[in-house]
């Protein structure tokens, strides 16, 4: 284990909603560390609240009690901008629909958290990781011009855009084929090991998460711990 | 069947508080309550004049010229055992101890009126009873406006002509009043036989002589038959069947004008009506594909979700026409004087135009979107991307371009005005559409420059570049009429009055009699007026060109038959005036001795297809008189000099019977100095061009305050697409935003997303509205009116203001929402 302190930290986190049939708990008393440069990847059913989860620890949403550090920061004393602002440039995410803006480009939807960090030489970072992730010549296009695989490939560059110490990523191949889904997760990995980046993986491919440093289940609101890899 | 139709009233009732639903409501309910506005207000006044039909003409036949009524007519009629009365109308000036006003006239015999009653009231603002009598001798009765403005009252006296007159009763209606949505001189009723000491009427003076007649309805046409070979040029005969009454036709006209503004309001609504059931639709495809899916036939499917939107048509239309009754009472006030007084409630009407009004937008603009539930395969059931192939657009734009033009002629009922009015305003649509689409474009090459915030909501428009089009022109047009009328009508008008010289004339003298033209010109010397210069006018028709009978039928162009209808006013003199150009041949002093030639106008001269050469035959009071066109001359019109459109050598028309013209300028504060001119010489009428001019200018202000009110509905329809469309977007705006907050944008960095994109939007609205505006605006003054066009920088704030303003509320009040929408959202 490492003697640095975990880059994000759960504690006793809780988490129930109302419906219908009264108080549901999604989450219960969760603890988790991860630490600089870990990949981990949570395991569950559909519905098992994995991005619930995943939520809570990218300060998406606030728990019902228990709380996460994110960086050192407490995330329940920050209101909505201040956890926005501490997401800004520190960072990413790359989604199972990849949630790119339709009403920008390519090239745009990479420069966006470049620029909302206030980075200085946004552009040319944006290019090269658009270079990167084999896109060089689509920077114009829109993403209804460009395939599902190559929406993600954007998101990916997107989400490595300013350099995060932190990813999130939430199926990131579920909704694309085998063949494409393994070359993005190639691409995710590769990128992931360049940068030195911590990644959060939620997911329910047994291959995907075998990939990790750690592979977490959550069942029944609890989270059990695999060993090592 | 009623089945399906009590089931679309229960969707109906289910779906009432959603957005689309919502909206089409308003967008009904703005369409319905512009038109019943206007119908309301057409109802009430087809009532009056229906109701005065009989009454329009005080008889049931009126014979009307410029001359005495010949004793033979008179002799026939009553043969024929028909009732008669007099009416001699003109205008003049009444004069009391310090202040003078230009009247119409009107001196009636005993019997007036044969048709319709007089009312009239014992004082002003006292209440008004009809009366069967005229006006005792040394007696007239007056409107109020000529108390008002002369600030007299009953029991004051006036004096007219030679003549002193005890005011006696307020008159408030006479049956034939005919024009007076246009007339600007208030009405002097007067006794006949008083009408010679006033010594007014002259051989030359212009004065309308009328014969009314009344009787059975065989006679009446029999003696109308009777008449029509023996009338004598510049007479006419009207019946209440045939003669379209002036102020109906006015009435009429602006009724269509009225009419056609306020349905702008109602194609505005059919856009958003398109746009809001195309969300309808998308929102109920799936819906749609589990009822196939079930058993529901296409068929079905379609009519459930068809009645349902119909059934919006009636609670709609009844609130629209709420709002339509109470904004006809705003227009009655808008418009008060310039309408009958006494109009009856109106009839229901208006409101099943409504209704009819309601169903037909929504046939028009929302059943084209709503076929494509029709084509829902139950397929989707299980595969949520099959979505049915939206309809073409063209196809959409086919449909409501074919349902605007159905609309524009049932509201304009005249082929000709639909056909202009069509052109004009898919001219007008092309124009706004071109300037949004490269406004769009620049904004789309400008995000490259602007930082994050302001790229995200430029992106937002050049992404839309169809939605942003169309809500720019449409809130660009509204902007663009309410600054027409509410700057540059007026701008115009002043601009025109300023343009005028300081010292031109503004003042005309006419029906100088030529035994006073020397007394006159002595004591205007003695005033120390200086006169453009006296000169004789004689009243002609132009009865043949080249010894070929005029027929004025021959002539296509609309100027040339109203030219050839009525008399010209011929003058001579062999000083060529001083702001007269020869433009070809010469002047007549080249042969000073040659009775026969003349000098024509080049613009009438242009109108007619005259050339130099040609010979004209004149006839004046009877006598035919020729002459060949040696010069054409141009004239400069608005010199407020006596100008004329034939003028000869004085040996062409030395015979024949004229009257004296002039025009001088007199400072305003100088007026007074006319009352004694005026007691001096009756029978001279003085026109204040100034003071008419800006009469002219009130009626139009008081118009146009009434359309700029109905242009409202305009602007808030435009304002419901602006809604449509960001509804549309709303639920991607959403998503958004919460993967923005995800990326780590704070709310403040969403705010200015939208602001930026509302600005721009409404900016761009502000400049097509304002440029389009000030494009008219210089067009008409230089091209039209000649004058330089001075920009008004108040119209560029207000237009832009405007455009700003609307479309930053809507925008940011229909979206502040979406700003806080949780960024836990993006992982669903």
């Amino acid at each position: 284990m490492s003697s640095a302190p975990p880059i994000v930290q759960a504690r006793q986190l809780h988490k129930q909603v109302s419906g219908p049939e009264g108080e549901l708990v999604i989450l219960d008393q969760v603890d988790l560390d991860i630490y600089q440069g870990q990949s981990v990847a949570i395991l569950g059913a559909s519905g098992a609240g994995k991005s619930t989860l995943l939520g809570l620890l990218a300060g998406l949403d606030l728990p019902s009690s228990g709380s996460v550090l994110l960086g050192g920061q407490t995330l329940e004393t920050l209101d909505e901008d201040g956890r926005a602002a501490l997401r800004a440039g520190r960072v990413g995410f790359v989604f199972q629909s990849f949630q790119l803006l339709p009403t920008l480009n390519a090239m745009e939807n990479v420069l966006l958290p470049l620029e909302l960090a206030g980075a200085g030489d946004a552009r040319k970072r944006a290019a090269a990781l658009l270079e990167r992730v084999g896109l060089k010549e689509r920077g114009k296009h829109y993403p209804r011009q460009l395939s599902g695989g190559e929406q993600q490939r954007v998101a990916i560059a997107r989400a490595f855009a300013s350099e995060p110490q932190l990813l999130f990523a939430d199926e990131p191949t579920g909704n694309l084929d085998e063949h494409t889904g393994q070359r993005v997760a190639e691409l995710l990995f590769e990128l992931n090991r360049e940068h030195g980046t911590t990644l959060v993986l939620v997911t329910h491919n047994q291959h995907l998460a075998a990939r990790c440093d750690r592979r977490l289940y959550l069942e029944d609101g609890c989270l059990h711990q695999e060993a090592m890899a | 069947m009623m089945q399906l139709i009590i089931g679309g009233l229960r969707s109906l009732w289910r779906e009432r508080t959603s957005a689309e639903i919502r909206l089409l409501a308003v967008a009904l309910v703005i369409a319905v309550a512009s038109v019943t506005a206007v119908a309301f207000l057409t109802d009430r006044i087809n009532g009056t004049l229906s109701r005065q039909a009989a009454e329009l003409l005080a008889a049931d036949l009126v014979v009307s010229g410029p001359y005495p009524i010949k004793e033979e007519w008179r002799q026939q009629a009553a043969m024929a055992g028909l009732q008669t009365a007099d009416s001699i109308a003109f205008g003049s000036v009444v004069l009391t101890e310090e202040e003078t006003l230009l009247t119409a006239v009107k001196a009636v015999s005993d019997s007036y009126p044969l048709r319709g009653r007089l009312r009239t009231a014992g004082a002003l603002f006292e209440g008004e009873q009809a009366i069967d009598a005229i006006p005792q001798l040394g007696e007239v009765w007056v409107e109020p406006r000529l108390l008002r403005e002369l600030a007299l009252n009953v029991g004051d006296e006036l004096e007219l002509g030679a003549s002193r007159f005890r005011i006696a009763r307020v008159l408030t209606y006479e049956p034939d009043r005919g024009g007076n949505l246009i007339r600007i001189a208030p009405r002097v009723l007067m006794n006949k036989i008083d009408l010679p000491a006033t010594r007014l009427v002259t051989p030359a003076s212009r004065v309308r002589y009328s014969l009314l007649l009344a009787g059975p309805a065989d006679t009446v046409s029999d003696y109308a038959r009777w008449l029509s070979p023996r009338l004598s040029k510049g007479f006419k005969v009207q019946d209440v069947t045939d003669a379209r009454p002036e102020l109906a036709t006015a009435l009429k006209r602006a009724q269509s004008y009225f009419g056609l503004v306020s349905l702008m309001a109602a194609l505005l609504a059919g856009i958003t009506i398109a746009m809001a059931t195309r969300r309808f639709v998308d929102r109920r495809l799936d819906g749609v594909a589990l009822l196939r899916c079930l058993g529901v036939s296409r068929r079905r499917a379609l009519t459930l979700h068809l009645s349902e939107i119909l059934w919006l048509a009636l609670p709609a239309a009844l609130l629209g026409s709420v709002f339509g009754w109470l904004t006809q009472l705003v227009l009655i006030k808008l418009l008060v004087g310039q309408l009958p007084a006494d109009l009856p409630t109106p009839s229901v009407l208006p409101v099943v135009q409504g209704l009819l009004l309601a169903m037909f937008l929504l046939l028009g603009f929302a059943l084209p979107p709503l076929l494509r539930l029709g084509k829902v395969s139950p397929l989707k059931v299980l595969r949520r991307e099959l979505a049915p192939p939206a309809l073409s657009n063209l196809l959409l734009y086919v449909a409501a371009l074919l349902g605007s033009v159905a609309l524009l002629a049932w509201q304009a009922r005249d082929a000709k005005l639909t056909a202009y009015v069509a052109v004009g305003s898919i001219a007008a649509v092309v124009v706004t559409a071109l300037s949004a689409w490269l406004l769009v474009w620049l904004l789309g090459r400008l995000r490259q420059r602007v930082g994050t915030r302001w790229r995200f909501g430029f992106a937002n428009l050049a992404r839309r570049p169809a939605t942003t089009i169309a809500q720019t022109s449409a809130l660009g047009l509204g902007i663009m009429a309410i600054l027409l009328l509410a700057f540059v009508r007026s701008d115009l008008m002043d601009g025109w009055i300023r343009a005028l010289p300081e010292d031109a004339p503004n003042h005309f003298l006419i029906n100088i009699q030529p035994a006073d033209v020397g007394a006159l010109r002595e004591r205007l010397g003695q005033l120390g007026i200086e006169s453009a210069g006296l000169y004789p006018m004689v009243r002609g028709r132009l009865t043949a060109i080249n010894g070929q009978p005029v027929d004025t039928e021959s002539y296509e162009n609309e100027r040339a038959r109203r030219l050839l209808s009525r008399e010209f006013n011929l003058s001579h003199t062999l000083d060529l005036p001083q702001d007269n150009r020869i433009l070809a041949g010469q002047w007549l002093l080249a042969d000073p001795l040659r009775a026969d030639q003349i000098s024509v106008e080049a613009g009438l001269a242009q109108t007619l297809g005259l050339k130099l050469g040609d010979r004209l035959e004149f006839t004046v009071a009877g006598q035919a008189t020729q002459a060949q066109i040696s010069s054409l001359r141009s004239v400069q019109w608005d010199s407020f000099r006596p100008n004329f459109f034939v003028i000869g050598p004085p040996a062409w028309l030395d015979s024949m019977p004229a009257t004296y013209i002039t025009s001088f300028h007199l400072p305003p504060e100088q007026r007074g100095r006319l009352t004694g001119l005026v007691r001096s010489f009756p029978s001279v009428t003085i026109l204040d061009v100034v003071a008419l001019m800006r009469q002219v200018r009130d009626l139009l202000n008081q118009v146009s305050r009434a359309i700029e009110f109905l242009f409202l509905f305009s602007l808030i329809s435009a304002a419901t697409v602006l809604w449509a469309a960001i509804q549309q977007s709303a639920e991607q705006r959403r998503q958004e935003s919460a993967l923005l907050r995800t990326l780590g944008a704070s709310s403040a960095t969403l705010w200015q997303g939208l602001a930026a994109e509302f600005l721009a939007l409404g900016a761009i609205a502000g400049i097509i509205g304002t440029a389009g505006a000030a494009a008219v605006a210089w067009s008409v003054s230089t091209q039209l009116l000649e004058l330089d066009y001075q920009g008004n920088p108040w119209m560029w704030i207000t237009g832009m203001g405007l455009g700003l303003g609307v479309v930053t509320l809507a925008g940011l009040a229909s979206l502040g929402r979406s700003v806080h929408t949780p960024p836990a959202q993006a992982l669903r």
